[in-house]
């Protein structure tokens, strides 16, 4: 999809292999089973954490991006 | 003939065939019995083993018009003969006779299930086009050491039909190592014994490696991709349409598409507004995805597929639009080609549209 | 902490009217045997059968393969955590019963796929257990006991049996013995490297119904911090295999071939440092602590020049183990990783979960999803001839003939901690 001219933002609790195929916009999420959820949060809480992650990776669509760093919802790893 | 002879069946192009030169190159089908032009080299590689039966030609035009039209027409015709095993060419570096052999080889070995081999040059497009499907024998550009070739198909063909080789792999499979049977690598990976355990070869590569010795990795790495990123969106976000697209393998319950949970081919399409409603039920949604356990995204799928999120940020006015498909995939051990192939699919839909961008969500 | 095992070899199992061991040939008294796993209320009743090599037999629902031991010193401390009292692990003496297993199946559990186990024809060659007898148990539960509770008493029940029947064996004269100690390397010229051993005991990635399988000293292993674990526990029942064979069973970790490797060169070729457990996560941040953890122990505790390291099955598993390895390689601890194929085509440069140069070095121990066709069984055990066989795409059941299965399910062919005899290639 990248090739093809559409920035992509992968959104991946395994953000190495992302990484390896050359993505520039990875956005590290929950966990592999819940990658924008949390069950430990309430549902609001939870949905209000998702919302989070959407507004950063629609952010990164308007970055450049990075191909040597994996973002995280606050900045950086 | 004696009944343990093998039965050749031979393809050779319009030249070859000793029809014509590039004027015959549209010819049709023409069976002929016993062999023809290299096929009498064949037949003397093959001695007491077999005989060629017979000789399927065809013009390398009119085969190429409808490639795969052809390759079951030429299998068609040879069902007659009963062949024990088919080779084809060698085409060395002709790409119109390559793509032939491959696709002709590819029909027969499908519908009579019996060793079909070719033979090719490197630089021959068919070579790419059907090492995975044909047992593709190296070959050089030109045609000098066409005995040479022939020969080294002869043995292949002769090692995969024998039953009691000690077969080192341990599927028992009779086929050695493409650089040793000096065929084209089919792009699998077959298991092998090996004379140490596992444990003894990891030791003894550790030493080595520690001692500044010689030892091989078991896994050669892969290339890392350099893959230049698309442009970043310029017009603002409240003028834009994004599209959701996930390879975690969201599908409606009964998973129409037929989505494999381990080593998938497929994508689909849903419409958001169907599949996932604000009011979804969890027992409406499967995953075909064997590689993590899927309670939380059937309790609610918008923890894979945020489209509660991108329904109110579009209401908001933050994006433009929410993209109405959702793209979905299962992405756990599918091959690498497919999983490009699959983005390339799915980009068309994207064009279409005008999506400005894409948010993947994986696992 | 020094662990003697004492070998004894058995080659045939025969019902007798008292459990007991005559020269090579295993008696068992099955009604006491049964009386003994009875004692776990959750089990109402217990098929057992005693199979030899040859026989036309297939063994399906198979949850895990078990070598009889048991503790002469302490004694009553085996499978610490299952069985007796909780108690560490690996010191002083237990008894073997060598070349025979005990296999347990549990027909009652709902999961996606279990093992097999053929004892003739292909499949018995293609297995280490195909060779050997087994004694094969298949227990029903009491009512109303949930799932979950007699996967946990099948498994139970399997390490009971294995202690009884080993138990047999004490008085017995041995016919080998293996002393694992892990006494310091004296008079060697020149120095030895320190190689460090990290075990990946386990994946949460295919948790059934999402609760993780005890494993280690009876408990969970999927929060724990990396750790320091002496090679010892593991070979002496501290360590289970989780509840689905997996190219791996307890067996495999009774004998660990990677330890034992070790232990073998111990000495003489190295120093074996130590050992490190830790579980593989699905949360990015977790993971990357856990490697960060595990690297500091290995070059800070164990002061390891070179590690070992080893998985257990699953995609996933290979970033976390790539990312223990590339930070003691940032360490500058030299790092030898095993892996596995779970690709179903492609090259094996394109099935690496990673890429970092530094990972030069790497064992892998076979496609684990090959396929192979296996002949008819004329008897089922476990289950019988209608129970569905696992293959994504064919509809199959244990009486079919041609049983197409993938590789990791047959028990005793591939091993992630290293006894196999397999290696992957591009073909």
């Amino acid at each position: 999809m990248e090739q093809a001219g559409f920035p992509v933002v992968n959104i991946t609790a395994v953000p190495s292999v992302s990484q390896m195929v050359g993505l520039s916009r990875v956005l590290r999420g929950e966990s592999v089973a819940n990658i924008l959820g949390n069950a430990q949060l309430t549902r609001k809480e939870e949905k209000n954490l998702r919302r989070r992650y959407v507004l950063r990776a629609l952010e990164l669509l308007k970055t450049g991006g990075d191909s040597k760093q994996v973002f995280t919802l606050s900045g950086a790893e | 003939m004696m009944s343990n002879e093998l039965r050749v069946v031979h393809y050779v192009n319009q030249f070859f065939g000793q029809q014509g030169g590039e004027d015959m190159a549209g010819m049709q089908f023409v069976v002929k019995e016993g062999p023809v032009g290299p096929g009498i080299a064949l037949e003397r590689i093959l001695g007491a083993r077999g005989k060629v039966v017979a000789t399927l030609i065809c013009g390398d035009n009119y085969f190429a018009e409808n490639i795969d039209r052809a390759a079951d027409e030429g299998a068609g015709l040879i069902a007659d003969f009963k062949p024990d095993v088919f080779l084809a060419g060698p085409a060395f570096e002709a790409g119109r006779y390559g793509m032939a052999c491959g696709a002709v080889s590819k029909a027969v070995a499908c519908r009579f299930g019996i060793p079909a081999i070719t033979g090719m040059a490197e630089e021959n497009p068919g070579v790419e086009l059907y090492r995975h499907d044909v047992y593709i024998v190296r070959t050089q550009r030109s045609a000098l050491k066409v005995t040479e070739n022939l020969a080294a198909m002869v043995n292949l063909a002769m090692k995969i039909l024998s039953r009691d080789e000690q077969s080192r792999l341990v599927t028992r499979e009779a086929i050695g190592r493409p650089s040793e049977d000096g065929y084209f690598a089919q792009g699998v990976i077959k298991n092998e014994y090996t004379r140490k355990t596992a444990a003894e070869r990891g030791i003894d590569m550790l030493l080595a490696k520690l001692g500044g010795g010689h030892f091989e990795t078991e896994l050669p790495l892969p290339v890392q991709s350099d893959l230049k990123p698309a442009p970043p969106i310029e017009k603002p976000l409240s003028r834009c349409e994004i599209a959701l697209v996930s390879d975690g393998g969201l599908v409606p319950k009964s998973n129409p598409h037929g989505m494999r949970g381990r080593g998938n081919l497929v994508w689909a399409a849903y419409e958001l507004d169907t599949f996932l409603p604000n009011d979804f039920s969890s027992d409406d949604y499967s995953i075909a995805h064997t590689g993590y356990y899927p309670v939380y995204v059937l309790e609610d799928p918008n923890r894979m597929v945020p489209a509660d999120i991108m329904r109110d940020l579009e209401r908001e006015g933050v994006i433009g639009k929410l993209h109405p498909f959702f793209y979905s995939t299962s992405g756990n051990g599918t091959v690498r080609n497919r999983c490009w192939e699959m983005g390339t699919e799915i980009v068309k839909n994207l064009q279409q549209r005008g999506v400005d961008g894409v948010i993947l969500t994986s696992t | 902490m020094r662990l003697q095992i004492d070998g004894v070899r058995v080659e045939d199992v025969r019902p007798g009217s008292k459990t007991r061991l005559k020269g090579k040939i295993l008696y068992i008294d099955t009604c006491d045997l049964e009386r003994a796993l009875l004692s776990d209320k959750r089990i109402k009743s217990v098929k057992i059968d005693l199979v030899r090599p040859g026989s036309s037999v297939r063994i399906v629902n198979v949850i895990d393969v078990v070598q009889p031991r048991c503790k002469t010193e302490p004694e009553g401390t085996d499978f610490p955590g299952w069985l007796g009292k909780l108690n560490v692990a690996g010191n002083g003496r237990a008894v073997c019963l060598e070349g025979i297993v005990v296999t347990i199946c549990n027909r009652f559990s709902h999961r996606s796929y279990s093992a097999i186990l053929d004892m003739s024809g292909w499949g018995s060659e293609l297995s280490k257990y195909g060779k050997m007898p087994h004694v094969v148990l298949d227990p029903e539960p009491v009512e109303h006991v949930s799932e979950r509770e007699f996967e946990l008493a099948a498994r139970e029940a399997g390490l009971r049996a294995a202690v009884y029947l080993a138990a047999a064996g004490s008085s017995k004269r041995r016919t080998g013995t293996e002393i694992f100690d892990l006494k310091p390397a004296l008079g060697r010229k020149g120095k030895l490297p320190r190689v460090g051993y990290c075990y990946m005991l386990y994946t949460p990635q295919h948790d059934y119904q999402g609760i993780s399988d005890p494993i280690f000293y009876g408990g969970q292993v999927t929060e724990i911090l990396p750790t320091i674990v002496h090679p010892n526990e593991i070979l002496d029942g501290a360590l289970v295999n989780a509840l689905t064979v997996r190219g791996m069973e307890t067996y495999s970790i009774q004998n660990h071939a990677v330890i034992k490797e070790l232990y073998k060169r111990h000495g003489r070729d190295l120093v074996f440092a130590g050992m490190i457990v830790y579980a593989a996560t699905m949360e990015p941040l977790r993971r990357q602590r856990n490697a960060m953890i595990a690297a500091s122990l290995a070059s800070n505790v164990l002061k390891a020049d070179g590690m070992v390291l080893t998985k257990c099955y699953g995609g996933m598993p290979h970033v976390d183990e790539a990312l223990v390895a590339e930070a003691c390689e940032n360490m500058g601890i030299k790092t030898t990783m095993f892996v596995h194929l779970v690709h179903s085509g492609s090259s094996l440069a394109n099935s690496a979960l990673f890429s970092s140069p530094k990972l030069d070095a790497i064992i892998n121990v076979g496609q684990a999803l090959e396929r192979i066709v296996l002949p008819k069984a004329e008897k089922i055990l476990g289950g019988n001839p209608d129970t569905p066989i696992y293959n994504p795409d064919v509809n199959q059941t244990a009486g079919s003939a041609g049983l197409d299965v993938e590789q990791f399910l047959l028990a005793g062919l591939h091993d992630h901690l290293g006894s196999s005899r397999i290696v992957a290639v591009d073909y």
